[in-house]
């Protein structure tokens, strides 16, 4: 195919920026396919693969690599992520992993909170075979064909826009540091104004090799030269051999019940078993007759507290079940959300601090020896296509621009900054993938899909996803309502629970007199992350995709 | 109808006064650059003040004693709670080096330009802590407009009839730099 047809949706998308507020507010319809993701232009690329006859991965696939390009603070070749895909004929789930992980050679005093921006933090990227094994697994083009396709859609660059300017202005020491990384994003040293088309043409060229070659010039060739290069010139430990050993994690993704709805989202070590945990507390009471979280307080102290609960047991527990064991039955069973929501005082928050919450201990719910269920900063793409296939994949490289260091044309990860070096279930050792809170995740009805969601947003991907599925299953919203509503965030590791500012302030007060420490953070603060969600109605098959306000995204559909 | 003429020659008239004090407005190098609040905006101001071929010396956390041999300081003001974790310190430590820093400016006769360029994320109540305090002492001002949509310097600029400039973007701060520092009439 010629990928030159592939110039128009880029300058549709470019033309759409132009006259279209990036306000993200973009509820739309459709139901031949949908695309949702953190960027006009890569939404519109994955729409257009859509149309041309690819399937939902095809589209995941040519979005994230447009994404990595137009998003590059959030993604790209030099991180990870994950995605769950989900194939209408023949009904079947698989969840590829492709999460950097730890070197060989490892750190052993590596400190997070100074070396984030350094060579030093830098895991290995599992991008580039992540996106290879789905296309070549699942999806129905050529590898050569979708970097081709993608090479055309970024070539001539992309024009800043405020939210991204906002992340460059925020991130300037980071950027400035890297001579690399300094040249691609910033102008004479300074961050470059709105409008400003940034162009990367070592992007281009990086594209073009692995277009020719395929990933193993990434993993075996002079990709994997460049990047020992510059990691060995700015003093870390990965290696050509940890590159050539890299090869993502096919596995069943986990399954849960709330209200009757399969929720299937990402096994260990990525977080669906929290989100799954947190429902199963939450299925104890009655939501939807108690009201929204943003006007009852009883439904926001208990949300907040089962969160807070579901987070305290994912610390203690969650790590890579390939070095440790992760009571994946229990912490997902009915019984022990039961034990779980027997702890939930309704008229005091418990602990006051959220830091402060203890786990639950596992053991009574253990008759053996569980084996792992192995059926069971950051972006995301939302995919459905009109066989009914869909994709929910999250990409990331940890911290906004990752360690800060480009090689190639895209920035690596600091992936080491996710490792936690007190606490045994996620502590770093070589080949280790370390814990994350991503969880791409979709919902059936009575077999049929309702629902295609993910996140990012560090520490808060868990909540914001648990509060969208509330929204429309308890709640009744739209996929809109749902997104753009106000959000909080319950969990350990936080002095305070923070919310939206749209909360009202005797609300406000009320939880305060209950015992939670409110931290009121923006109206729609990128803090709760930038939920892309496609929801089904069980009914017409119509879609109706909603991209996250707190980012730059927008959905795309169509219909026949 | 007239009050609206009227308001608005005012505010014409406030806004020519604002620039023909800002256009006379001269300061003489060497120049010490520090911050206020330790955002990385003092980064791109050192970066537009070596693009403009000043004397400076930069030191982010700049005592008392850094004042020697410099006839001007220049605080790019903004609070980031990051940067002063980076830092070590907290805010009421940040707040009690920069009074003793103006503090010994004045005394050591030193112009103090202020200079806010990170629009509305150094506003709010961290950044307004720091903002309010070095722009009440400044000699003159030089804000990026986006940081001043609600008149927070303009007002303060005007009550104390501080030189102001207020402009799209940092990089126009260069050429008011280079014309601030030009030994030419």
């Amino acid at each position: 195919m010629n990928g030159n047809r592939f110039r128009r949706p880029a300058s549709v998308a470019l033309f759409l920026i132009c006259i279209v507020p990036l306000s993200g507010f973009s509820a739309v319809t459709g139901n031949s396919g949908m695309v949702v993701t953190a960027h006009p232009m890569a939404s519109a690329f994955g729409l257009e693969i859509l149309k041309s006859g690819g399937n939902a991965v095809d589209a995941a696939v040519g979005s994230a690599l447009a994404i990595g390009v137009f998003e590059p603070n959030a993604s790209g070749l030099g991180g990870g992520g994950a995605m769950l895909v989900y194939l209408h004929e023949p009904d079947s789930l698989a969840y590829i992993n492709y999460y950097a992980r730890a070197p060989r050679f490892v750190p052993t005093d590596f400190d997070g909170r100074r070396e984030y921006a350094s060579a030093a933090a830098v895991l290995v990227p599992g991008t580039v075979a992540g996106l290879h094994r789905a296309l070549t697994d699942y999806g129905t083009f050529t590898w050569k064909d979708m970097l081709n396709r993608a090479i055309d859609c970024v070539r001539d660059g992309f024009p800043l826009d405020e939210k991204l300017h906002r992340i460059i202005f925020d991130s300037y020491e980071k950027l400035q540091a890297f001579p690399q990384t300094a040249d691609t994003y910033l102008v004479d040293g300074l961050p470059p104004e709105i409008g400003h088309i940034i162009i990367n043409p070592r992007i281009v060229h990086t594209l073009e090799v692995l277009a020719e070659e395929g990933p193993n010039a990434f993993y075996r060739g002079a990709f994997a030269d460049s990047i020992e290069s510059a990691i060995r010139l700015y003093g870390g430990g990965l290696r050509k051999e940890d590159l050539a050993s890299y090869s993502p994690r096919v596995v069943g993704p986990l399954r849960g019940i709330y209200r009757n709805r399969v929720i299937v989202s990402a096994p260990p070590p990525q977080s669906g078993l929290t989100v799954i945990e947190t429902l199963n507390i939450l299925e104890h009471k009655n939501l939807g007759e108690m009201g929204p979280y943003t006007s009852n307080v009883r439904t926001f102290h208990f949300m907040a507290e089962a969160m807070k609960r579901a987070h305290a047991d994912r610390h203690a527990y969650l790590g890579d079940p390939e070095f440790c064991d992760v009571p994946v039955e229990i912490l997902t069973s009915k019984a022990f959300a039961m034990s779980r929501y027997k702890t939930i005082r309704m008229k005091k928050a418990e602990p006051s601090i959220p830091m402060d919450t203890a786990p639950a201990d596992v053991a009574p719910f253990m008759k053996t020896k569980q084996p792992v269920d192995e059926h069971a900063s950051t972006t995301h793409i939302s995919v459905v296509d009109r066989q009914g296939n869909a994709v929910s994949l999250t990409q990331t490289l940890n911290q906004f621009w990752g360690s800060g260091l480009s090689v190639c044309g895209f920035p690596l990860n600091n992936g080491m900054t996710v490792f936690s070096g007190a606490n045994p279930v996620n502590r770093v050792s070589s080949g280790r993938q370390p814990r994350t809170t991503i969880a791409p995740t979709m919902m059936f009805e009575e077999g049929r899909l309702i629902m295609v969601v993910g996140s990012p947003g560090g520490g808060r991907i868990i909540t914001t996803l648990v509060e969208i599925i509330c929204n429309i299953i308890d709640f009744g919203m739209d996929a809109d309502a749902a997104n753009n509503t106000a959000r909080f965030c319950g969990r350990k590791w936080a002095q305070t629970v923070p919310v939206e500012s749209r909360f009202p302030e005797d609300f406000l007060n009320a939880l305060r007199a209950m015992g939670h420490p409110i931290e009121i953070r923006g109206e729609l603060d990128l803090f709760f992350g930038g939920a892309q969600l496609i929801t089904i109605d069980p009914e017409t098959g119509t879609l109706a995709g909603s991209s996250d306000p707190r980012r730059s995204g927008t959905a795309m559909g169509f219909k026949p | 109808m007239k009050r609206i003429i009227i308001s608005a020659a005012s505010i014409l008239s406030l806004l020519v006064v604002s620039v023909c004090l800002g256009a006379e407005f001269k300061a003489e190098q060497p120049i010490l650059i520090s911050s206020a609040g330790q955002s990385a905006d003092v980064l791109m101001v050192k970066i537009l003040i070596q693009k403009a071929g000043l004397e400076f010396t930069y030191d982010k956390l700049a005592g008392v004693d850094a004042l020697e041999g410099n006839r001007s300081l220049i605080l790019v003001t903004g609070g980031s709670a990051k940067g002063l974790g980076a830092a070590n310190i907290d805010k009421d430590e940040e707040i009690a080096r920069l009074n003793s820093l103006i503090g010994a400016a004045k005394e050591k006769e030193l112009i103090l330009i202020v200079m806010h360029v990170g629009g509305q994320a150094r506003r709010g109540k961290l950044s307004d802590e720091f903002n309010s305090l070095t722009a009440s002492f400044a000699d003159c001002l030089i804000i990026v407009k986006a940081g001043d949509e609600d008149g927070f310097f303009s007002d303060i600029a005007g009550e104390k009839k501080i030189p102001i400039f207020l402009i799209d973007k940092i990089l126009d701060a260069g050429d008011i730099l280079k014309g601030i520092y030009s030994t030419e009439e």
